[in-house]
């Protein structure tokens, strides 16, 4: 079933069909909550507000974007609601890959060693990014988005988010060379 | 080709997103450049890690606590959203804060209400039994009686506690003069 017959139904009436609507995008949902807001509860309470936003929004979905640009959207809306209300300055600001509960956990001793290193450095460095900068990163890297989708759930012409890619990578890289210097050093 | 203008490509050229032209002018840099390889391999880094960003899954059971609120909501029939729920729940315990200092700002005026009428009723009509008593043919009290009877009573307690020969209702006659 195509998520635009379920929403179909679901307008019909059919309230549980919703929940696979959830299960197809729960991972999506929860990971781009959990990567800019941090913590895993403060996630789930974000990812959830997302689904129950979607939810009641359901009757004014129009279809102009597909659903999921459409519910990435409203996360993205949820998450930044949600820095408003509690960031703190000098507050860790994301959790690249914090979570354990990955797709994959079949991978090499040696290999996740290198990975978790990597991983710790680029989350490290993205945590001194600026909101507007990590959050394309974010659904560029992390949640696999296109340019197009990003701008559409950002809602920001195609042009800002190359120039933000390009300036978060090249901050990042910065980053990366301050702290190899400092561990030379 | 200056590093500057190479460092603005490398990650373009790391992802292999450059055309020929520029990617070439890139390469023949980097042979050249003592500084520029380093950078290179900074952003060879960076891609990799980006690139070995995994898909986070959500929490056991989170599709099924989404669902219980979705019923939830639909139950009440005024969907509220779980961070609206924390501001109705704010809400409300403002107000029945605002209520309850209200019901008490009330009781507490009933109360004192209550208290002054007593203090002014209850000695006043003891002077009246005390005034009626002593004197049995005094006429039912009117408004203007009541004052003067209450005075003529306050002169005799004023008097007999302090042994001297004028009345209050005097006093007060002789002030009104």
């Amino acid at each position: 079933m195509t998520d635009e017959q379920i929403i179909g139904r679901v307008r019909g009436g059919e309230t549980r069909l919703f929940e696979e609507l959830v299960r197809r995008y729960q991972g999506q949902v929860y990971g781009m909550a959990a990567r800019l807001v941090g913590g895993r509860g403060d996630a789930e309470d974000v990812a959830q507000e997302a689904f129950l936003k979607a939810f009641r929004g359901l009757e004014g979905f129009k279809g102009d974007a597909k659903f999921s640009t459409w519910l990435y959207r409203i996360t993205w809306n949820v998450c930044t609601d949600w820095l408003r209300r509690n960031r703190k300055p000098g507050r860790r600001s994301s959790s690249i890959d914090e979570t354990p509960e990955v797709a994959d956990s079949r991978v090499d001793v040696a290999g996740s060693l290198v990975e978790s290193e990597r991983r710790e450095e680029i989350r490290r460095a993205l945590d001194g990014l600026p909101d507007k900068y990590r959050s394309v990163v974010t659904l560029m890297y992390f949640q696999k988005m296109s340019y197009d989708q990003i701008s559409a759930v950002l809602g920001l012409p195609l042009k800002t988010i190359e120039t933000r890619l390009y300036r978060a990578r090249r901050m990042l890289r910065e980053a990366l060379s301050t702290m190899d210097e400092r561990s030379r050093g | 080709m200056r590093c500057a203008r190479v460092d603005s490509l490398l990650d373009r050229y790391v992802d292999g997103t450059l055309n020929r032209a520029a990617a070439s002018a890139v390469s023949k840099h980097l042979e050249s450049c003592p500084r520029c390889p380093g950078r290179l391999a900074v952003a060879r880094r960076l891609a990799a890690a980006l690139a070995s960003g995994q898909e986070a899954a959500a929490p056991p059971g989170f599709a099924r606590r989404v669902m219980d609120e979705v019923y939830r909501q639909a139950l009440r029939g005024t969907p509220v959203s779980t961070a609206d729920q924390g501001m109705e729940r704010d809400a409300r315990e403002r107000e029945g804060r605002r209520a309850g200092f209200y019901r008490r700002l009330g009781y507490t005026f009933m109360v004192s209400a209550g208290i002054l009428a007593v203090s002014l009723l209850i000695p006043h009509a003891s002077y009246l039994t005390l005034i009626r008593g002593q004197h049995p043919g005094l006429e039912p009290a009117t408004g203007s009686s009541v004052v003067q009877n209450v005075l003529v009573g306050a002169g005799r307690i004023v008097r007999g506690t302090l042994g001297e020969g004028g009345s209050a209702s005097e006093i007060h006659e002789g002030g009104a003069r």
